[in-house]
């Protein structure tokens, strides 16, 4: 069930487009604020927070799916 | 802000994201909103999730070279920098909680058992003593029973004398092995500063021999064998006093409780 679980996660990452999910990645893992990923990025911080939180409910999506 | 709005926060803060303002606002609004923290509990979920699937990326230099810095700044920065690794931090923290709870289970275990292997230690030592005690009880029963069962035994019957008329005693004398067994049947419960004596008459001595040292129960019933008995010389009597504990050389009274002539 756990290595299906991660499957479903990794699939729907993989799933997420590029832009969103290489904000993910800054926030989570380089522990960037939103603004930092914008300035790193160089885009509007508005565009940041979106991307963020799309890309986080497609994965909380793709896991209630999966378990349901 | 709408439940919508604050989801959303609610998904950066999942990823330690959200600005202090942002963090704030949501604390205050899950105290009182049941489907915005279950939101905030899905989204920490599917952050745990990627803690264990996305690869991570390695930090740019200018990334660590900032790190390296703000170590030497003071606890301001400290603040701002648990602000920043408080996402990732926490799923950390739940990582080592699981793994010290695993490893405290662990060692509760070990210890259950290492106190397990020490009770059926000191269980197996107390079957072996009474293992030998019943082995040593056995070989005298053997020895009492082939006393009594071989065809050259001699009894001789002891009879209760004034002090006690309503004692006696039987014994077995097997000349050959120079051995004996005798039963007392209703002396009175010995004192405990107190032992009953038997003692052997014979004929080529003056001075009564000891052929035992006993205690009777509380049924006033006793059995004692009796090893190397001198069965060269005619033993003409039997007789038991009441003696100082453990017993004297010579008898100190006569008040014979039983006696018997061989």
């Amino acid at each position: 069930m756990a290595s299906q679980e991660r499957s479903a996660v990794r699939s729907a990452l993989a799933d997420l487009p590029e832009a969103q999910r290489t904000a993910l990645q800054l926030a989570y893992f380089e522990g960037l604020s939103q603004s930092e990923i914008a300035e790193r990025l160089r885009e509007p911080l508005g565009t940041i927070k979106t991307r963020m939180q799309l890309g986080m409910k497609k994965l909380r999506d793709r896991l209630q799916a999966f378990r349901q | 802000m709408t439940h919508d709005e604050f989801e959303s926060i609610a998904a950066l803060d999942a990823l330690g994201a959200a600005s202090a303002e942002e963090e704030t606002a949501l604390r205050e609004h899950l105290r009182t909103c049941d489907s915005c923290r279950r939101a905030r509990d899905e989204f920490g979920e599917a952050a745990t999730l990627l803690a264990r699937d996305l690869d991570p990326i390695p930090p740019p230099a200018e990334a660590r070279q900032q790190i390296m810095d703000n170590i030497d700044i003071g606890e301001t920065t400290l603040v701002e920098s648990h602000r920043r690794f408080g996402g990732p931090a926490w799923w950390l923290a739940t990582a080592a909680t699981l793994f010290l709870a695993l490893w405290g289970w662990r060692e509760l275990g070990i210890r259950a058992a290492q106190e397990h292997i020490k009770s059926q230690r000191a269980e197996v030592q107390q079957l072996e003593e009474e293992n030998l005690r019943l082995t040593q009880r056995n070989e005298k029963l053997t020895t009492e029973l082939s006393a009594l069962a071989s065809p050259d035994t001699r009894t001789i019957s002891l009879a209760g004398q004034q002090v006690s008329p309503t004692s006696s005693a039987k014994v077995f004398l097997e000349p050959k092995q120079r051995r004996a067994v005798v039963f007392f049947y209703n002396l009175p419960a010995n004192p405990a500063n107190k032992s009953y004596q038997l003692w052997i008459i014979r004929a080529d001595q003056p001075k009564p021999q000891s052929a035992g040292v006993f205690d009777v129960t509380s049924t006033g019933n006793a059995t004692i064998s009796i090893e190397n008995l001198p069965v060269a010389t005619e033993i003409k009597a039997l007789a038991v006093t009441l003696e100082a504990k453990g017993g004297v050389a010579q008898p100190t009274n006569t008040n014979f409780y039983v006696m018997g002539k061989s």
